[in-house]
């Protein structure tokens, strides 16, 4: 058994390259950064100090995108050793990645690739889950993604897998507040049923960020501020997760901090409405 | 269909070129124009200055043609423009500057976030446990951002005015074969061309030669004193420019 993540109540951003400066110049009102651990992987200079500047004022979270826990030829244990050295050095919060695959044989997307969610899918993406907590030695949060496809095929609902996935790994959840509201647009699922189908107790991380429309589905593009209807979906989910920390994650046309801190208030202003949140 | 056929199936949507397309569904063509995208950006990102020399139109080209040929295999985004600059090299054949600034590019950003190594200097060196009579035998470890190859255009100039933002001559003059190393100094990139003798040097040390053999190369083509001289001299530049990493004898590092 791997050690328990305890629940860090905070709010934060998104580290990003456009706000390395503000970061390192002066004292900015978050709890915590993110960072995406690719781009601290196996590499030195200016950015890793970047990192070691900023994590001597902000506790960190590490987050991934190239696990690929849901590829059906298992991990790659290069990376993940990799991303161990990190965490050793980070001392993050929590590592996270997301439940997807990205590649195939030699072949990487580049993408965050829906799953079909099956009981083969399940055994193998626990299996997978179990290797890569022991190897790293702690418990990871798993984030469900946007998607544009479903698999008829499936024997489970989104939350479903994601809930056998704690039971049965002890892993934790990263929900993303907008990829519940894109992915149940996208496949006419309610976003209300999904929170209520999460195991509360697992999860440590909320992130909301923007979308646009595309031609026939919502697209996940993280460049705009968060909508109405995803404020108003995270209000629901402070109910449930009031525990969890919260954070705006913009990759996109990111604007200057100031604008993405008076985006992160908002944030605070809901959780404060609500009895036992953090505030 | 299992799981592994699935993911195969989903890779080979992915890569097929929109006429070839077999899913109709609108969202496997999100997948499908969200890799391309992905790729192109990571290219101009990466590239920026070898897409200004082009042109944004004839450099897009370019860059579509190297996402069909060359679909990316590691786990992380930050390799994929390795072998642009072959690609560049095929698809501007008549210009070898445009490849000789995209190779010049990629190992500047590389560089800049390669693992970090605390260079020698002189003083440095002095202080380590190296004795007059091991200098035969001493190997000298390269910073691990050094990267070199053979140059037949002015592509370090080049690089330079459009950092710079200074408008090109149309027709410039080309130096002769030259070596163009790129490496970091601590915290930042640097890149210099050397000669033939300086590329010769540098790619005997990197092969892990020991200093006694190169100077006994240079005693060939230029007598005992003026190889101690040359190989000494070509010592202090490395040194100065921060490319040595540790000097070893015997598998030993000389210095802690």
């Amino acid at each position: 058994m791997h050690q328990q993540i305890a629940p860090f109540p905070g709010f934060g951003l998104g580290l990003r390259r456009e706000h390395y400066a503000d970061f390192l110049s002066r004292e900015v009102p978050v709890d915590f950064v993110e960072i995406i651990s690719e781009n601290f992987m196996a590499t030195g200079g200016r950015p890793l100090h970047t990192l070691d500047a900023v994590r001597e004022r902000h506790p960190v979270a590490m987050h991934g995108v190239s696990m690929s826990v849901g590829s059906a030829q298992g991990l790659n244990r290069e990376y993940l050793g990799q991303l161990k050295a990190l965490a050793t050095r980070v001392r993050p919060l929590w590592v996270s990645d997301h439940l997807c695959w990205t590649g195939v044989d030699s072949f990487n997307s580049h993408d965050l690739l829906p799953l079909p969610y099956t009981e083969e899918a399940l055994d193998l993406v626990c299996a997978n889950i179990a290797l890569a907590q022991d190897i790293l030695e702690r418990p990871l949060l798993f984030e469900n993604p946007s998607s544009y496809l479903a698999f008829p095929d499936a024997d489970y609902t989104e939350w479903e897998f994601l809930a056998q996935l704690t039971a049965r790994t002890g892993c934790y959840l990263l929900l993303d507040v907008n990829n519940i509201y894109v992915s149940g647009t996208n496949h006419g699922f309610d976003p209300e049923a999904f929170l209520r189908g999460i195991p509360a107790d697992r999860v440590r991380q909320i992130h909301l960020a923007g979308h646009s429309q595309g031609e026939s589905m919502l697209i996940d593009t993280h460049d705009t501020p968060v909508c109405e209807a995803v404020w108003h979906l995270y209000r629901s989910a402070c109910e449930r997760f009031g525990h969890a920390a919260t954070m705006i994650e913009r990759d996109g046309a990111i604007p200057q901090l100031g604008e993405l801190l008076a985006e992160l208030d908002l944030a605070r202003a809901v959780a404060a409405t609500l009895e036992g949140c953090p505030a | 269909m299992s799981l592994l056929a699935l993911q195969r199936a989903m890779r080979d949507e992915i890569l097929a070129a929109g006429d070839q397309a077999v899913s109709p569904a609108a969202g496997m063509e999100i997948y499908r124009s969200a890799y391309r995208n992905r790729l192109l950006e990571a290219l101009r990102t990466s590239f920026e200055k070898t897409c200004q020399y082009v042109g944004g139109e004839a450099f897009d080209t370019a860059a579509c043609h190297h996402i069909i040929v060359n679909p990316p295999v590691s786990w992380t985004l930050d390799d994929y423009g390795a072998g642009f600059d072959l690609t560049v090299a095929e698809l501007f054949a008549e210009d070898p500057e445009v490849a000789e600034l995209a190779w010049l590019e990629w190992h500047m950003q590389r560089a800049f976030g390669s693992v970090d190594a605390i260079p020698l200097d002189a003083a440095r060196l002095a202080s380590g446990e190296l004795g007059i009579a091991d200098w035969d035998k001493a190997t000298f470890a390269l910073v691990p951002s050094f990267a070199m190859r053979t140059i037949r255009t002015d592509c370090a100039a080049l690089w330079q005015a459009l950092a710079d933002g200074e408008v090109l001559p149309t027709e410039r003059e080309h130096p002769k074969i030259g070596q163009l190393i790129v490496w970091r100094n601590v915290m930042s990139p640097h890149f210099r061309v050397a000669d033939t003798i300086e590329g010769e040097a540098l790619s005997s040390i990197a092969a892990g030669h020991e200093f006694g053999s190169l100077c006994a190369s240079f005693a060939e083509s230029l007598g005992p004193d003026a190889a101690l001289s040359q190989a000494g001299g070509l010592l202090v530049r490395w040194l100065q420019d921060g490319l040595i990493a540790n000097v070893s004898v015997g598998g030993q590092a000389q210095v802690r």
